[in-house]
């Protein structure tokens, strides 16, 4: 049941625009099942190497922040219901 | 005899191997196009800006092949009771038959995520924001919360 898991950073080509270069990054995550003859692919951005006229590189990182806040809300949420469950104990043994 | 049967069992075993082979390119260009050219899509001009749209790609594909042969004997012991007389006269000899199938499905899901813009300033890269997304997030957050805290108040009582 060896199912075959790659997991690497790319880079595309480069896209000239006016007298900007940019060197597009993305992640990809792929899981290669043989036994089942079958496979996933997952790939998203990562980031963006921006170089302008005078030849300076910066990378710009592409931020998912829907991914980013849809974490947060589920995160909030599971750390409130942890806390109300803990208070709950707390005060059920006072009580007693 | 015996020979035409293996040759038909190896042309049918070629006919496999060549389907297993386009099954196998096709999923290599199923995989392909959740690469770079669909994460990062082709730039849109509007006037001195440029705008790159980036989204993330997810791909599955699954298939299954299947095949079977088997040999008729007319005068194997078993068959011969069953036939008729005049059926056994005519029995000549044993036919092979095989068969095959196959089938598969794939699925690719696509959300975007930020846009880069290039202009004369400069670059720099604007986020999505998926507001419909994050409305359902908070709702099923909050029906989790509510479900598991009246369950937890019931339990207390």
């Amino acid at each position: 049941m060896s199912s075959r898991l790659q997991f690497e950073t790319r880079a595309g080509k480069p896209i000239v625009i006016g007298k900007n270069r940019i060197i597009p990054f993305y992640q990809s995550v792929g899981v290669n099942m043989p036994q089942i003859n079958g496979g996933v692919v997952w790939n998203r951005p990562v980031s963006v190497l921006a170089v302008n006229a005078d030849g300076e590189e910066s990378v710009i990182p592409v931020i998912d922040v829907t991914r980013r806040l849809q974490i947060a809300i589920f995160g909030s949420g599971l750390c409130i219901l942890v806390l109300t469950w803990l208070l709950s104990k707390i005060m059920h043994k006072e009580r007693r | 005899m015996p020979n035409e049967g293996k040759s038909k069992v190896n042309l049918e075993s070629q006919d496999i191997s060549q389907g297993v082979e386009n099954i196998h390119n096709s999923i290599d260009n199923f995989v392909d196009s959740g690469g770079v050219e669909a994460v990062y899509g082709k730039p849109i001009k509007s006037g001195d800006v440029t705008i790159i749209p980036t989204a993330e790609v997810f791909c599955g594909i699954g298939f299954g092949l299947g095949m079977g042969m088997g040999t008729f004997r007319p005068d194997a012991d078993d068959e011969v009771e069953t036939l008729e007389s005049e059926d056994k006269q005519e029995s000549g000899p044993p036919s092979e038959g095989a068969g095959m199938g196959g089938g598969g499905g794939g699925y690719t899901f696509s959300r975007p995520v930020a846009l880069v813009i290039s202009s004369p300033d400069g670059v720099r890269v604007e986020p999505i924001l998926d507001r419909t997304k994050l409305i359902i997030a908070t709702l099923t957050t909050v029906g989790f919360m509510v479900g598991m805290m009246g369950r937890m108040m019931r339990g207390s009582r």
